[in-house]
């Protein structure tokens, strides 16, 4: 019970500092009249403005205002059109969820039986190709793989669209530049795990009894080794709306990581907040949800 | 025998490959020193005659080994001047990141307790957020610069460091001699610096090798969604971002400069696993 309490209160921290953060950002970068009005506008225009946006109160009440409106999922309007930030985000984020759990699935698709093969037959063929294929896919920018991905799949065999966002057909690339990028660590850690729990006595003892070795491998290891790979299931996916921000960039996806980079180009800040603040909610609730799992998975945690 | 053969040619082709590595670390490590002068031609001078020509196109200023842009400037000559600013700037920022995480964590670690806690607790916090669209939001809304650059990729790098120095100096003051140290009325610098710190070090040269990489590539990252540095012909990432648009006509515009980071991190990391083997070989094969 501590332990989901301590993380509540972390979750709490992690929003809260995203909030400041971006508010202090935003305060500092200068008038946001002079973003929204016409640069021709008129002094008692921008005064107006200010008046409605509330900046001539005091940075105080503006922070405490911005943070009581945020808790209620109120990030005012966006600077360019009247749509609301909260509808705004909301309108992109399936799409880079629909996107995050493809990819996620295609990296634990080939990442997780492949570690466990590694661990399994160490320094075999298996293991080698593990180990030469993380070094390599840790190295390489995912937008590089995603241009390349783009030119052999999309431009060379004509066999997927180049960008854009809708089909299952304009998935594909982006996703697999995803589960590129998540491949390395994903796969290095199940190795590592399995490798530490394979050497335990329990395992020696089932095998002992005369237990099949697939048996002992899918019950005994599998269990035990899977505790370390999904807490990192939790950070990897973080990680994944990190570099979703680059890969929907290359493939023009229309997700909240685009929307991100969209709106600091056009200097829509309250839309940038709303995109950092929404991913900090997001991401505190992933991690919690793994706490959790972890617990079920493996009932010796429960007690700690 | 035959499994011993193995393991024998195994190391030699990773001892050629490691060679190999740094090898091209050298070269670039050159060229990010003399910049332009290794360039073949003036990565600078547009010609409009000679735009997007494929590779071994033979212009006006010799033989464009690798095409030209959109605007005529030879792609080779652009990503030798690139090597200046994607290494300098990731190496300041790891210089940064590992003097702020080992000074705060070897603090941490010798007073404990508390100290220790908070320290972990904000790194905590940090590595719960997707660090890369805090790095676009605040150099985004701060407008580039190379300073602000720099110090994003810093805070982006320094937790790893931070968090080993912290649990490494943890161990060490535990030891007798530095208990010894204290009884002699060492103090803290003197004890953190000359006892702690030569022991935590080796770590830490591994560790500042994997951030190089990671740096890198953030850097490059920022550069390919308009974030990077500001510099008169463009980074390795905005050469992928300007070649993006006739990624359908010109596949080596946005080829090469890839591939030179690309290369450039393999190196880095090649380098970092060979350097982790020797200082830890207890650890040697085991990731």
């Amino acid at each position: 019970m501590q332990v989901f309490l301590r993380q509540a209160i972390l979750g709490i921290l992690v929003v809260l500092s995203a909030l400041t953060l971006t508010f202090i950002l935003v305060r500092l970068s200068g008038d946001p009249t002079s973003i929204i009005l016409p640069q021709d506008a008129t002094e008692a225009q921008r005064a107006l403005l200010r008046e409605q946006l509330g900046l001539n109160q005091s940075l105080v009440t503006q922070f405490l205002s911005y943070l009581g409106n945020a808790v209620t999922g109120d990030f005012g309007k966006s600077y360019f059109d009247s749509e609301s930030v909260t509808s705004i985000v909301m309108r992109h984020l399936p799409n880079t969820l629909v996107l995050a759990g493809a990819s996620l699935a295609i990296a634990c698709l080939f990442a997780l039986p492949l570690g466990v093969m590694a661990a399994v037959w160490r320094d075999g063929p298996v293991d080698r190709f593990v180990q030469v294929a993380a070094v390599i896919g840790a190295s390489m920018p995912s937008f590089w793989v995603g241009l390349l991905l783009i030119q052999v799949f999309a431009v060379g065999l004509n066999l997927f669209p180049t960008y854009g966002t809708g089909s299952a057909a304009h998935l594909a690339l982006p996703a697999l530049t995803l589960a590129i990028y998540a491949f390395p660590s994903l796969a290095r850690l199940t190795r590592s795990s399995m490798l530490e729990v394979l050497p335990q006595s329990y395992v020696m003892a089932a095998r002992a009894k005369g237990m099949p070795e697939s048996r002992v491998i899918s019950r005994t290891v599998l269990r035990n080794g899977m505790v370390p790979v999904l807490t990192l299931l939790a950070l990897e996916i973080g990680n994944l709306i990190g570099g979703a921000v680059l890969t929907e960039t290359v493939f023009a996806w229309e997700g909240i990581g685009r929307l991100a980079i969209t709106s600091i180009q056009r200097r829509d800040f309250p839309v940038v907040q709303g995109v950092v603040a929404y991913v900090a909610v997001g991401f505190v609730i992933v991690t919690f949800l793994a706490e959790v799992a972890i617990r079920f998975v493996n009932p010796r945690l429960r007690h700690k | 025998m035959a499994a011993m053969a193995r393991k024998l040619t195994s190391l030699r082709g990773s001892q050629i490959i490691v060679a190999l590595a740094l090898v091209f670390l050298l070269v670039l490590a050159v060229m990010a020193v003399t910049g332009d002068l290794m360039a073949p031609m003036n990565a600078a001078r547009q010609s409009l005659r000679a735009r997007l020509m494929p590779p071994g196109f033979e212009g006006r200023q010799g033989i464009h080994w690798l095409g030209t842009d959109s605007v005529g400037r030879d792609i080779l000559s652009l990503i030798v001047a690139g090597a200046r600013p994607a290494i300098l700037v990731s190496g300041f920022a790891v210089a940064l990141a590992a003097l702020f995480g080992v000074s705060l964590g070897m603090f941490a670690g010798y007073r404990g307790g508390r100290m220790g806690g908070l320290l972990l607790y904000i790194t905590n916090i940090q590595l719960a957020f997707p660090f890369f669209l805090l790095a676009v939001t605040i150099v985004g809304i701060m407008r580039p610069s190379i300073p602000l650059v720099v110090f994003v990729i810093a805070l982006g790098c320094w937790v790893p460091f931070a968090r080993i120095s912290y649990s490494e100096t943890m161990q060490v003051v535990e030891q007798e001699y530095i208990e010894a140290v204290r009884v002699m009325r060492g103090g803290t610098a003197r004890i953190l610096l000359r006892h702690v710190l030569p022991n935590i070090l080796p770590n830490i040269l591994v560790l500042a090798t994997f951030a190089l990489g990671t740096a890198i590539v953030m850097e490059s990252g920022l550069s390919f969604v308009g974030l990077g540095v500001p510099t008169k012909t463009p980074t390795w990432g905005r050469m992928l971002s300007e070649g993006r648009d006739y990624i359908s006509t010109a596949w080596w515009l946005t080829f090469f400069p890839g591939l030179a980071i690309f290369l450039l991190v393999l190196s880095i990391n090649v380098c970092g696993e060979r350097l982790r083997d020797i200082t830890d070989p207890k650890q040697a094969g085991k990731q």
